[in-house]
């Protein structure tokens, strides 16, 4: 596992470390129940504070991406597609929603929002190609 | 459990005074005592190492009573300490320090002093008087770290040296940490250096803590922010909590959570100035 | 203590040698019982300039934050001055300059050394360089005071009141071990 933390980047360096765990998991860099490195190992590998990097385990483990085992270190988590599709689908859901309102005030129609969506599609296999 | 643990500790020479002072060092933490010079910085880590009577108050170390002199002794074999001279004989050499230092501490651990010594690159056969700065400082760390201590209190041990010897020396104290039951408390005013390797800085200000904060917290909580001076009399001030002029503009020290207007993260060096040097606001 | 003798040791080698040269230089200009008083006299030196060298290294300062007892700094100075004189009296013998007074010089050395001793850990090397002058100067005399006093009167000194007064030397030297140590400790933790 690699986490880069960079000073530059203005995000708060727990965020930093989260979000790099989370996009290692999510992509299966890494595998459920693979042990990852102790906090103050991490900590001192990174040559950051302990607490920051608690406070990011902490955040993760909330998330349910990794469980801690008293005197056993952190895991990542045993995963549930269903439940993780389940968040995702309630995710779209709320961005739906905005769009919706937006689209409502300005007078555009459910085609029109179609016809745009359908170009993202379009763009992104051309990116993917 | 604290490593270090001050309860209202008061100390008196002439003008100066540190009255009712609180401070902590949670275990298996590195703190970064921050303060301009004459700040109190050196007086209270004295007290820290049993050096130094404290005219009131409490200090427990390691969850002993610390007292100057004789009694705090046996607290002693447990700290490892590097002042800003290494204050170690000119005439010796370092096989002679380690020899010296085996006579004194109980718990000398000869073979890693042989093998520290060597990692440093110092030479074995050379007094310390030839030394070059770095060199003693080296030799002084090698010291602390070989009996066995659970607490390194280093006081401006950095001061002086280049970058890349300083870089060396952070690097020793950050793998010194790497067990849980160690822990740092070391002091400077090269603001870089504490802001790589600590957990949390303590900013000492005219003998007091004005401030004590989990480093990484700092650039959350607190920010800076620059107005020109006409805008900063009819301003909403919530929120700012200094302000100093500087020109033509003034600069602000605030919370981000209250303060409406655009702010950057605050470096320590950004805090120490403001506080410092600026008008208190709130 | 045995860390604090080991860095004597390593320290001493200059101040041994001006203390041979200084003694030989005296020596060769007098004779007799005179020599004993610069052999006496000059044994104060090594301990003195040891914590002269200990106070501009800091070192006195690093033993109270090193886990050194402050009586054991100030006990092994002590030391050092009475193995000094028991030097001396060695050296002074061999150049056959010891006679039924030393017992009396002795103990003049003996109780010099502790006062001045004990006011320079009370105020450091630096503060008091003038009292270890004072002390070599004030032994010298005093010795060679007793010695001309009771060579005119034609006494030479008896069994009873040599061993009185080294008892004084000896009780005076014990008591200021524990007198220094704290007021080393004072003046080290103000």
């Amino acid at each position: 596992m690699h986490v880069i933390i960079s000073n530059a980047s203005g995000a708060p360096i727990y965020e930093q470390i989260v979000s790099q765990i989370k996009a290692a998991i999510l992509k299966g860099e890494l595998a459920e129940g693979e042990m990852l490195p102790s906090i103050r190992a991490l900590a001192k590998d990174l040559r950051i504070s302990v607490i920051t990097t608690k406070r990011a385990y902490d955040e993760l483990e909330r998330e349910g991406l990794i469980v801690t085992m008293a005197g056993k270190g952190c895991f990542v988590a045993a995963r549930n597609p269903e439940l993780i599709r389940e968040g995702v689908l309630r995710e779209i859901e709320s961005h739906m929603t905005k769009i919706a309102e937006l689209a409502a005030q300005a007078g555009i129609g459910a085609d029109d929002l179609k016809n745009m969506f359908d170009l993202l599609e379009l763009g992104g296999q051309n990116e993917r190609d | 459990m604290n490593a270090i643990e001050c309860k209202s500790v008061c100390k008196r020479y002439g003008d100066f005074a540190i009255d009712g002072l609180d401070l902590n060092l949670p275990e298996g933490c590195v703190l970064g005592l921050v303060g301009e010079n004459g700040a109190g910085k050196s007086t209270l880590m004295r007290m820290m190492m049993g050096a130094c009577r404290a005219d009131a108050g409490e200090i427990a170390v390691l969850g002993k009573r610390m007292t100057a002199g004789s009694e705090g002794c046996a607290i002693k074999e447990d700290i490892g300490v590097v002042l800003d001279e290494s204050c170690l004989p000119k005439e010796m050499t370092a096989a002679q320090t380690g020899r010296m230092m085996e006579g004194i501490y109980k718990n000398w651990d000869g073979a890693k002093f042989a093998q520290l010594v060597k990692a440093f690159g110092l030479p074995d056969k050379t007094k310390l008087g030839q030394y070059s700065r770095g060199m003693k400082m080296k030799l002084a760390i090698a010291c602390a770290l070989s009996h066995n201590a659970r607490l390194l209190m280093l006081d401006e041990a950095t001061s002086g040296l280049d970058p890349i010897v300083r870089d060396e020396i952070l690097d020793i104290l950050n793998d010194f940490t790497r067990e849980e039951t160690h822990s740092v408390l070391i002091s400077s005013h090269i603001v870089s250096d504490l802001e790589k390797i600590c957990d949390y800085i303590a900013f000492m200000h005219k003998g007091r803590i004005t401030l004590f904060e989990e480093k990484d917290a700092l650039a959350e909580k607190y920010g800076v922010a620059a107005v020109s001076d006409a805008r900063f009399g009819a301003m909403d001030k919530t929120g700012v909590l200094y302000a100093m002029r500087a020109h033509g503009a003034v600069r602000l020290l605030v919370l981000r959570d209250l303060y409406a207007g655009e702010a950057q993260g605050a470096g320590i060096e950004d805090i120490m100035l403001l506080m410092t040097k600026g008008e208190k606001c709130a | 203590m045995k860390g604090l003798f080991r860095q004597s040791a390593a320290g001493l080698g200059k101040t041994i040698l001006v203390y041979a040269v200084a003694v030989a230089l005296f020596s060769a200009m007098n004779a007799g019982s005179s020599v004993l008083y610069f052999w006496m006299a000059y044994a104060l030196m090594v301990p003195v300039s040891l914590m002269s060298q200990d106070e501009m290294a800091g070192f006195d300062r690093l033993c109270m934050m090193m886990s050194v007892k402050p009586v054991a700094y100030v006990l092994h100075k002590f030391l050092l001055a009475w193995a000094m004189m028991g030097v001396a009296l060695i050296g002074a013998a061999v150049m056959g300059a010891v006679d039924d007074r030393a017992p009396m010089m002795l103990a003049v050395s003996l109780i010099t050394s502790a006062f001045a001793l004990t006011l320079m850990m009370h105020t450091g090397f630096h503060k008091s360089r003038w009292v270890y002058l004072a002390a070599v100067i004030l032994q010298v005399v005093v010795m060679s005071a007793v010695d001309s006093v009771m060579t005119e009167l034609g006494l030479t000194s008896p069994a009873a009141m040599n061993a009185a007064m080294l008892a004084v030397a000896v009780i005076v030297s014990a008591a200021a071990v524990p007198m220094a140590a704290r007021l080393f400790e004072r003046r080290m933790t103000a």
